[in-house]
């Protein structure tokens, strides 16, 4: 994926980069918002990393520029406000998710993923798969197998999103934020035991932890290397 | 930062600034004395006129006796004259000066102007009652002038006769109102003074007195409070609520020095434990596996210290976003159930039952971030806290307030606690071994306050209940 990572503080930047990079991404650098805003624009970009508080122009203002420009690479803002207000302000302007800093690698690369792989998405699908798990959106039923599996509500959206992302890692509070709408940090491992329950019902095979950073749904074969 | 209580000297020393310079001019400058010498003014300028208005209507009502007397003593001049034997007009005003009390005056003057007879000079024949005086010039149309009031007529030979009455009783009569009213004044003046130095000097020993507790809590004796004088006036109220600032402001210091020393604290021990364990892995680790594990291990100990940290802010901006966030139309009743049925898998492992009695609708005005945030710590505490058992979140509309319940079969909190356990960092001994930073309900003592609600703790041992009152609010319709 290219990137286009506007932050101003080197340390941080560096650190990104680095991550990204070790991540297979295509990582380059604008120091401050002007640079930022002209190499958005000039440039075909996957994703944006934009930093809210920028020299020159700050994150804000730059991503509200490109959108009335009319260019639509997803943007993920990097702050080290945690309000409740940043952060509506923050997707108001045009930003598609929001990550406060300190944040783990793991983290960002599971959000760039998962935003690099919206932008190429082409309308949404009716029916999602892996392996023999299959997800029907509009009659809302999910089989294993060819047999039909009972799953509440909050169950079938947790699969659905865990679906969409298949091959990718899913963090917890990825979950949290787009399952739940919850945007706190419970001091609890309430997401887990979401997933051992979805696991109990769907088989143990299909959702994977990925130690440290989050969950991810693969076809049992693919995972056996 | 400059040490306190050595104010530099270009300042001058607190002593200095609060010498009085003198008592009088003190005095003099208090506002209850300026308002002393205003309403004597006042007073004085409406006895002034309140006197001349007196003067005036006594002297307009004396003259018009005097009229009827004058009058009437003409007509009784006229008929004594006219009797047979009474020798004519001459003879009898002769006779009539002869024995005249000091009071009055006739004249009879012939039609030239020479006095026939009479005991006052001679003056212009002038028909009904006029006032002459003889001795006043220019004051002749001030009535209160002094002169002889009197009322004449022409006879039928030409003569002219004249029956009056000096003003003397008038004169009599200014000179004691004046008289009374000057005393009246001069009391009043003294009395006004008096009074008014003594009101300043009251109000201004209280004021002192605020000024002298004032200087000693900024000199830095925080527990001073002003004294109060029991007799619920406008400054036992206002020092009322002067104490009642200070009390907040010492309570606001000791917390946040609490806090301080609270978060080094806390902190010191992650700390520590997360430099021991890399001291120890440069010590004896061998292999890049050891290592790694001891990073590891060490990011969870640096997350955990973050995360703490998170905490502390979120806390922080909540209290100081109080003021101004925005509150939007929260349907709690659909918040919670969410978060019952987003935690109850979890209860489940923990060997608790939890059920929700809550109904869509139920509507407060607040933060819907927040509110989720405090009450899943809530019943996140309720869970970890509790023996395993049934775990209740229910929401009723009462008394024109939402109350949110979580209950469960307990210990809950012993009744010591029940108030610290809203301070940042505070843990119960008891669970000081499971996880959690101390920080918890914390926040929700920050979100409640925001929301002007609530918190009471019920029951304990056998069962503990935790209700959060929030104020408004409405119930479904049903």
């Amino acid at each position: 994926m290219r990137i286009l990572l506007i932050e101003d503080e080197p340390e941080t930047a560096a650190y990104v980069a680095a991550g990204l990079r070790q991540a297979g991404h295509d990582v380059v650098l604008a120091a401050d918002g002007r640079t930022g805003l002209f190499r958005a624009t000039g440039e075909d970009w996957n994703l944006l990393i934009v930093d809210r508080m920028l020299p020159g122009l700050d994150g804000l203002a730059l991503v509200r520029t490109l959108r009335a420009g009319g260019i639509a690479t997803p943007v993920l803002f990097l702050t080290t406000m945690g309000g409740v207000g940043d952060r509506v302000a923050g997707l108001r302007a045009g930003g598609d998710d929001y990550l406060v800093k300190p944040f783990a690698l793991d983290e960002l690369a599971a959000r760039v993923e998962a935003l690099g792989r919206r932008s190429s998405q082409l309308g949404p699908d009716t029916v999602l798969r892996s392996a023999d798990l299959e997800m029907d959106l509009l009659a809302r039923t999910v089989t294993r197998g060819g047999r039909k599996l009972d799953l509440q509500q909050q169950e079938f959206k947790l699969l659905e999103y865990l679906l969409r992302h298949a091959g990718q890692v899913v963090t917890r509070t990825m979950l949290l934020e787009n399952v739940w709408g919850f945007h706190f940090d419970p001091r609890t491992n309430v997401v887990d035991s979401h997933i051992s329950r979805l696991r109990g019902k769907i088989g143990a095979d299909l959702i994977h932890t990925v130690r440290g950073a989050g969950y991810s749904v693969r076809a049992p074969d693919a995972s056996a290397e | 930062m400059r040490p306190p209580d050595q104010g530099s000297p270009d300042q001058g020393s607190p002593e200095a600034r609060d010498r009085p310079s003198g008592w009088l001019p003190r005095l003099l400058r208090t506002s209850s004395f300026r308002l002393a010498v205003l309403y004597t003014g006042l007073f004085t300028t409406s006895v002034l006129i309140l006197l001349a208005m007196m003067l005036w209507w006594g002297s307009t009502y004396v003259m018009q006796q005097t009229d009827q007397v004058v009058t009437d003593a003409l007509g009784d001049v006229l008929d004594a004259a006219a009797k047979p034997g009474s020798g004519g007009l001459r003879a009898v005003v002769a006779g009539l000066v002869r024995h005249a009390d000091p009071g009055s005056r006739y004249l009879l003057e012939d039609a030239s102007g020479h006095i026939l007879a009479g005991n006052m000079p001679a003056v212009p024949p002038v028909s009904g009652t006029t006032t002459w005086y003889p001795n006043a010039g220019m004051l002749r149309f001030w009535p209160l002038a002094s002169g002889v009031r009197g009322a004449g007529t022409r006879v039928a030979n030409g003569d002219y006769l004249f029956v009056g009455r000096t003003t003397f009783a008038l004169d009599e009569m200014r000179e004691m109102v004046t008289h009374a009213f000057l005393w009246v004044l001069g009391a009043t003046l003294l009395l006004a003074a008096g009074g008014g130095v003594v009101m300043s000097l009251g109000s201004l020993s209280r004021v002192e007195a605020i000024g002298r507790t004032s200087q000693e809590i900024v000199a830095g004796d925080l527990s001073r409070r002003i004294a109060l004088r029991g007799t619920d006036d406008e400054f036992d109220r206002l020092a009322l609520s002067l104490n009642a600032m200070l009390d907040r402001i010492q309570a606001l210091m000791e917390g946040l020095n609490q806090v301080s020393s609270d978060i080094a604290h806390d902190l010191r021990t992650p700390l520590t434990r997360l430099r021991q364990r890399l001291e120890l892995a440069r010590r004896t680790g061998t292999s890049a596996d050891s290592f790694r594990q001891t990073l590891d291990a060490a990011l969870l100990d640096v997350d955990a210290i973050l995360q703490t940290f998170a905490a502390l802010l979120r806390i922080a901006q909540i209290e100081s976003q109080a003021q101004t966030t925005e509150f939007t139309r929260v349907d709690l009743g659909t918040m919670l159930g969410d978060l019952v049925e987003f935690y109850a898998p979890l209860a489940e492992e923990h060997g608790h039952t939890l059920r929700g009695a809550t109904a869509p609708g139920l509507c407060v005005s607040g933060d819907a971030e927040l509110l989720t945030q405090a009450f899943a710590n809530l019943i996140e505490n309720a869970m970890r806290h509790s023996r395993p058992g049934a775990l209740r979140v229910a929401a009723t509309h009462r008394d024109a307030a939402v109350l949110v319940e979580i209950a469960d079969p307990g210990p809950g909190i012993p009744a010591a606690y029940r108030e610290k356990v809203f301070q940042r960092f505070f843990r119960l001994e008891r669970s000081r071994t499971t996880p959690g930073t101390g920080l918890g309900l914390s926040l929700v003592a920050a979100v409640v306050r925001m929301h002007r609600a609530e918190v009471q703790f019920f029951g304990g041992e056998n069962g503990f209940t935790v209700r959060v009152r929030l104020p408004g609010g409405d119930a479904p319709e049903a």
